[in-house]
Order: C-alpha cells, then sequence, then structure tokens
C-alpha cells in the first residue's frame, strides 16, 4: 500500500471520527462517549512511551527521558505546549553535552 | 482589491473571526515545532507531497506521526489502524461539540468537523456560547489559522528538514505529547488509564510500534472501565 493510501486511509477514517458524532448529536451514549475517552488518552499515553523509548540507546535515551522528565513538571504547572517543548529540548541539549558518548 | 487583501480586512473587521485568530494563536506557535519534526520526519521516509498532505487530511500531529513510524516498523494496515487508534479521541470531542453545536446548519457541521483537534476543541468547549453565526466564524476562524500554521511549518520541515536535523529535534514530538497528556494526570478518574496505559506500553516497547500502542490503549481503556465501576459501586453503598 503506498503512502497516500495509508494517508487517504487514516484522513477518511479521521473525517468519520469527527464528523459522525456532530451529526449524531446525542445518540451516543455516556458510556460509549466516556469508553472513547478512555481509549483516546490511553492512545496518547502510549504514544508518549513508545516515542521517547524509540530514540535510541543511551546516552540519547537518558537525555530524552530527562527532557521527557523536565517538560511532565512544565506540564503540571501549567505550562504551554510552547514552554513544555523549550524547556525539554533545553535539558536534552545539557545533558546530552553533558554525557559521555 | 485582490483576494488576499479582502481576506484581511474581513478578518480585522469581523469580531468573532478575529478572536478565532487571536485565541488560537499561541497554539498554533506551540505546535510549530511539532510540525518540524513531522515534516523532517516525512523528508526522512522520502514521503514528500503525500505525506505533507496529511497535514490536513489527518489533521493531528500524534496519529501523524505514529501513522509514520508505524509505516516503518509494522506495515501499512497496522500503520492506518494506529493512526486510527490515536485519532480515537476525537469521537469524544465531536460528541461534546455536538451538543454545542445541535442548532448549527449541517454544512457547518460537515465543514467545522474536519478541523476538531485538540486545540480548536479545547478552545471551543471553554468559550461562553454565542449566537450560531458568530460560533461559526470563530470556530472556521481558529480552525483555518491552525491548519495554515501547521501546514506551513511542515512544508519547511519536508523542504529542509534534511538540513535541520538535530539529535534534539527528535524529543520535540514525545513533548508535545507529554504537553497533552500531564495536564489530565489532575483528574482523579484519568490517572488509573494513564498509569495503566504507562505501564504496558514499557513493557511492551520492542513490540513492533503498532501492536504496543494497541495493548496500550487497551490496558488504558479496561483501567478506566474498572474505574467507573468501582466509583459506581462506592456511589451505590
Amino acid at each position: 500500500m503506498s503512502v497516500w493510501a495509508v494517508v487517504l486511509a487514516v484522513g477518511v477514517g479521521s473525517y468519520l471520527l469527527r464528523v459522525v458524532p456532530l451529526l449524531m448529536t446525542g445518540r451516543l451514549t455516556g458510556a460509549v462517549e466516556r469508553g472513547l475517552g478512555h481509549a483516546g488518552t490511553a492512545a496518547l499515553t502510549g504514544l508518549v512511551v513508545t516515542d521517547v523509548a524509540s530514540i535510541g540507546p543511551s546516552p540519547l535515551l537518558i537525555a530524552a527521558l530527562a527532557a521527557a522528565a523536565a517538560g511532565t513538571v512544565v506540564a503540571w504547572r501549567g505550562g504551554s505546549m510552547l514552554r513544555v517543548v523549550v524547556v525539554g529540548v533545553a535539558v536534552h541539549v545539557l545533558v546530552g553535552a553533558a554525557l559521555p558518548g | 482589491m485582490s483576494l488576499t487583501t479582502t481576506t484581511i480586512s474581513v478578518a480585522a473587521n469581523d469580531r468573532p473571526v478575529r478572536d478565532g485568530i487571536t485565541d488560537v494563536a499561541p497554539m498554533a506557535l506551540g505546535v510549530v515545532p511539532f510540525a518540524l519534526v513531522i515534516g523532517t520526519a516525512i523528508a526522512e521516509h522520502r514521503a514528500g507531497l503525500a505525506g505533507w498532505a496529511g497535514s490536513w487530511l489527518i489533521f493531528g500531529g500524534s496519529a501523524h506521526l505514529a501513522v509514520l513510524r508505524a509505516l516503518d516498523t509494522s506495515g501499512a494496515a497496522l500503520a492506518v489502524l494506529t493512526g486510527l487508534l490515536v485519532n480515537a479521541r476525537l469521537l469524544v470531542y465531536s460528541a461534546a461539540l455536538g451538543q454545542r453545536w445541535r442548532d448549527q446548519p449541517r454544512w457547518f457541521r460537515l465543514v467545522a468537523g474536519a478541523l476538531v483537534i485538540d486545540p480548536t476543541w479545547a478552545l471551543a468547549i471553554g468559550r461562553p456560547p454565542r449566537s450560531p453565526s458568530q460560533e461559526r466564524r470563530w470556530f472556521l476562524a481558529a480552525g483555518l489559522t491552525l491548519g495554515i500554521v501547521w501546514s506551513t511549518a511542515m512544508a519547511i520541515g519536508v523542504s529542509f528538514g534534511g538540513h535541520l536535523h538535530l539529535a534534539a529535534f527528535d524529543v520535540v514530538a514525545p513533548l508535545c505529547l507529554v504537553a497533552l497528556v500531564v495536564p489530565r494526570l489532575a483528574r482523579a478518574d484519568e490517572r488509573p488509564m494513564i498509569a495503566a496505559a504507562a505501564l504496558v506500553a514499557v513493557a511492551t516497547r520492542h513490540l513492533p510500534a503498532g501492536l504496543g500502542l494497541l495493548a496500550a490503549v487497551v490496558a488504558g481503556w479496561a483501567a478506566g472501565q474498572l474505574a467507573e465501576r468501582r466509583a459506581a459501586q462506592g456511589g451505590v453503598r
């Protein structure tokens, strides 16, 4: 399957995910909505972990974990996405420079 | 008067349109690094126009990046499934907006639906109710502004990504996701899901990207269902 086919399939599927509930106002039960919310939150969480884990061998992984930890603190304290990224990248650069290899 | 000048003039004189643009601007700026990273990933995959088209078609950074990564490790079918799973939360966003937009015409729900994503949903839900016309102009302005900034930044990443690669850029995408997930920890009912998904994702990290993510989603969903059932039983007692 070509990249075009994959992008189109995900695009069409994503559009349906967005539009069907808008057209079915009030027909989704509370239990279904909550279940979908659970799945969505879990998907985002799983992505964070798999993304960090795939960054590469130590010391890159150590620097990435430090960046993720710093970003988590900033996000927990209410920082914007931009602030999370700036602080996390700065920590990544500093830790990466301090580590051997 | 050219189309561009006319558009700018309308935006400047129309309060809901102007508010939509200014309300979404900080978030649009915040996702630029994420878009650059995805653009770089597209360049590395040599996916060119097809990859960039996802900026509008998929309209979701986490799903877009997950699709690119899963294409590498798990093949096309799992890449599609992974992208749709990551975007499954859009069902919930749209269900909430559907309540708010029940008086909107069908054409608006069909068009605006394509622009529903975390920033536009969060901004829309947080706004006090307005007239249907003001709501339409505000949301379309916010969504299109976000989309234009997002796709432009991604195009820059695709065009120059090969020359911009820094190890630190690899961490931008997960940091953007951290910014989306961590605030949810403030809600007690979300913590079991996040904990379960994180633990399972760590345990299955050596599986192909799509399978580990699937396992994390199932674990998080199950933890959420269990927590709800316990809360309901606690309420009954």
